[in-house]
């Protein structure tokens, strides 16, 4: 609450994340398995002095090269210029816990460039086993990137033994962390199959595709077992709280369906294609089943995300912002007093006297609301869009006056996904008051 | 007084000034590699149609240096927001749109050097590539301006909060982000000038690129350091009372020393001149990055004392960053020693 908060109309601040994360996960889990499936082919091929298949994994390092170093690096970037521009709290706090795991995955992905470029732009010019030691490298250190940014992002879900005192290793070997490398390894095979499988359609000489199709999906489908063994592990460690809200959230719960089924999809494709290698696949079926992938991959992520409220680091940091500890502070003093953003736009902007911020309940009326429609954007918006998003006004439509001040009293115990109220009792007054007019078609 | 929030309540992981020199080290890294885009674009465009081999060269050289500039701005980042979170963040949500459209802007640039890299359109893509750096660059300087100048943040506030939240369509593209972007660009031209001295004097063996190469060298200075020359002498005098006056010198005379360096390229090129004048514009980029970073430390120290912030001591994370970083360096050293013999034999 001592940060200003940046509000996106329709779509909250918060959802710019998943525009910038998702597409970046599948393209970032398809740098990470694809290097395997690279290294592999290019070790195989020089094995067994196949040219035309070298030839056809030169054409598709110039892609995967290009996609990932261009797209993903960019978007990885772009993924923590988000969350710091969203939550700072939460983002100061992960990097002052991660510091020095962020740094250790900054020495990896520069290895992982310098392996890439050397693999792709060497490619006649190394020797071969050079050549397959680069791919390696490569797919070494693609990997661990993979393992240390897993250490903090499933720190946010399962924060396990870690109190503001413990060091880094606690934080970073928490419950989730184990499942979820393996989850995460096993989908980047597997997408990094299908990323692939679509290459191969579209570049590939058919009796290529036949050998290559069964080879790819050898590794996509022990990738399909690394998330079944890891996605046991995952639910078996999950917090009661997130495992309420997939039950809960009719969201969450279409996205565990979708999950399940485009998972379930993938897996009989790779089957197929283990089996009966390229024959079954043309360049719309090989996008159709990228386009699954891509979906297991979204709902994944949106679980991730949506089962860890009413938290963004789970025990440690509410949604909108406010360390745990902190609440007993603020339902006493009030948000107002500990918000000096809100304290300045309320006396500055509204001309309010500084002995109202107290008791906002005292006001007059249009003050009253206008005081709530600040306590909604620091309090509510970072989760519900006014229309939109978790619109709050289609929302609330239905709600009569009475039903709108239950819930915003009992915020926590009517959704357990919700944080507590974070604010005093004058300060609910005032939300009230906002939602309340909100519903009337004001303010 | 601003609303300046709190340090992070976790403390420093460990103490400031470690931190701090980890922050110049990483800047240091990322304006040499941002450098040989932000000049190298535009003068490349220039190339095109006087000097096309050399600017074939130059563009070739752009998707490696993107990849590594990027990578390497990671690092300054990830220190500033350890040290000044409390700063960082109030000026880039202020300006919140503008610093998103940072991403989305990088992306089409980085595509656009990628087609002048392959000879699709080459001379638009690298157009199109150079202004939106440049605008990039822009952006940075507005949002570093105003993670040091809290003072700046409540007019952007009161003009753009809505609610209570801000809007985020603020710019604050101030006199002094631009002169410092001014200052940048100089320096740029220095360092895409030593880049093509290095590349002729150490690169595959190529007369043709030597022989265009000498008389651009001192010519990109001399471009360089009047731009240098005028951005400083605007920027300086504004925050001599910043720097070390030590800082202030070697900031300043490294510029105009390279640029003599250049002259003598000019003149005599060769290994011996072209090794000199890469270092001359190393120790360039060094004392500015310092000096930079003191300057920004020195704005910030007005409003927070690090030393009060508490210290953590999480020195086996840092061990695992170190032992990692001495093994990456091993398997780095393989690779480029591998890629320089292999580059050097016959194709």
């Amino acid at each position: 609450m001592e940060y200003p908060v940046w509000v996106v109309p329709f779509l909250t601040a918060p959802m710019l994340i998943p525009l910038v994360a998702i597409p970046h996960v599948i393209v970032a889990q398809f740098a990470v398995g694809g290097g395997f499936l690279l290294a592999d082919g290019v070790t195989w091929a020089y094995r067994h002095r196949r040219a035309d298949v070298l030839a056809y994994l030169r054409d598709l390092a110039r892609f995967f090269v290009l996609l990932t170093i261009v797209f993903g690096a960019v978007t990885g970037v772009g993924i923590w210029w988000t969350i710091g521009l969203t939550a700072p709290e939460s983002t100061s706090a992960l990097i002052h816990v991660f510091v020095f795991g962020w740094a250790t995955e900054w020495v990896v992905f520069v290895l992982e460039i310098v392996s890439a470029f050397a693999f792709y732009y060497l490619w006649d010019r190394l020797r071969p086993r050079e050549h397959m030691a680069m791919g390696w490298v490569y797919a070494a250190s693609a990997w661990l990137s993979l393992v240390l940014i897993t250490g903090i992002t499933s720190f946010m879900l399962t924060t396990g033994r870690w109190t503001p005192e413990r060091d880094f290793f606690t934080a970073f070997f928490n419950p989730s962390f184990l499942p979820q490398v393996l989850i995460r390894t096993g989908g980047s095979l597997a997408i990094a199959a299908l990323w692939i499988g679509v290459h191969l359609s579209l570049r590939a000489p058919e009796p290529l595709r036949e050998e290559m199709i069964p080879r790819f999906s050898r590794w996509a489908m022990a990738g399909m077992a690394l998330i079944l063994i890891g996605g046991l592990g995952y639910f078996a460690v999950l917090p009661d709280h997130a495992r309420l809200n997939m039950v809960r959230a009719p969201l969450l719960l279409i996205m565990t369906a979708l999950n399940f089924g485009a998972t379930l999809i993938a897996l009989a494709a790779f089957g197929l294609g283990h089996l009966r290698g390229g024959r079954w696949i043309n360049p719309p079926e090989a996008l159709l089943m990228l386009l699954i992938g891509a979906v297991a991959i979204t709902s994944g992520e949106f679980l991730r995300e949506g089962a860890r409220k009413p938290y963004r680091i789970e025990g440690y940091i509410f949604s909108p912002g406010v360390r745990v500890a902190e609440v007993p502070t603020l339902q006493r003093d009030g948000l107002i007093a500990h918000s000096p953003w809100l304290q300045q736009y309320l006396q500055e902007n509204l001309g309010l006297p500084e002995e109202a911020l107290g008791d906002p309940a005292r006001l007059p009326e249009p003050q009253k609301v206008q005081v709530g429609e600040a306590l909604y954007n620091y309090h509510c918006a970072a989760c519900h869009a006014l229309d939109g998003y978790n619109g709050m006004r289609p929302l609330i439509q239905p709600w009569t006056p009475e039903i709108i001040a239950d819930a915003v009293r009992h915020l926590h115990r009517t959704n357990p996904a919700m944080p507590p109220w974070l604010g005093n009792e004058a300060e609910r007054e005032a939300l009230i008051a906002y939602l309340v007019a909100l519903q009337k078609g004001g303010p | 007084m601003p609303p300046i929030p709190k340090p992070d309540p976790l403390g420093m992981p460990i103490p400031a000034v470690y931190l701090f020199a980890l922050k110049v080290f990483g800047f240091f890294l990322h304006m040499a590699f941002m450098q040989l885009w932000l000049a190298g674009l535009p003068v490349a465009v220039a190339l095109w149609r006087f000097r096309p081999y050399v600017a074939e060269r130059l563009i070739a050289a752009m998707p490696f240096a993107m990849a590594f500039g990027i990578n390497a701005g990671i690092v300054p980042l990830l220190f500033l927001q350890t040290l000044y979170p409390q700063f960082f963040y109030p000026a880039t949500i202020l300006q919140a749109w503008f610093w998103f459209l940072i991403i989305p802007l990088l992306l089409i640039a980085y595509t656009a050097v990628y087609l002048a890299a392959f000879g699709r359109w080459r001379v638009l893509a690298s157009l199109i590539a150079a202004l939106l750096l440049t605008w990039i660059g822009a952006q940075f300087a507005a949002a570093m301006t105003l993670t040091a100048r809290p003072e700046g943040w409540m007019g952007i506030f009161r003009a753009t909060a809505t609610g209570g939240a801000v809007h985020g369509f603020a710019l604050a593209l101030d006199r002094e982000a631009l002169l410092r972007l001014g200052l940048m660009a100089g320096m740029a031209f220095g360092t895409v000038a030593a880049f093509l001295a290095g590349l002729a004097g150490f690169g595959r063996r190529d007369p043709e690129l030597a022989a265009q190469v000498r008389p651009l060298v001192p010519l990109l200075y001399i471009i360089g350091l009047g731009l240098f020359g005028l951005a400083g002498s605007l920027y300086a005098p504004t925050v001599a009372d910043r720097l070390p006056a030590a800082l202030q010198r070697a900031a300043a005379f490294s510029m105009p020393l390279a640029t003599l360096l250049a002259g003598l390229y000019g003149v005599r090129p060769g290994r011996g001149t072209a090794g000199a004048l890469v270092l001359a514009q190393l120790g360039v980029l060094l004392s500015n990055a310092i000096a930079r970073q003191v300057v920004q430390a020195t704005e910030i120290g007005r409003w927070v004392d690090l030393g009060q912030v508490p210290v953590r001591g999480e020195w086996g994370s840092v061990a695992l960053f170190l032992i990692t970083l001495l093994l990456g360096l091993g398997v780095l050293a393989w690779i480029l020693r591998t890629a320089w013999v292999r580059t050097r034999e016959a194709p």
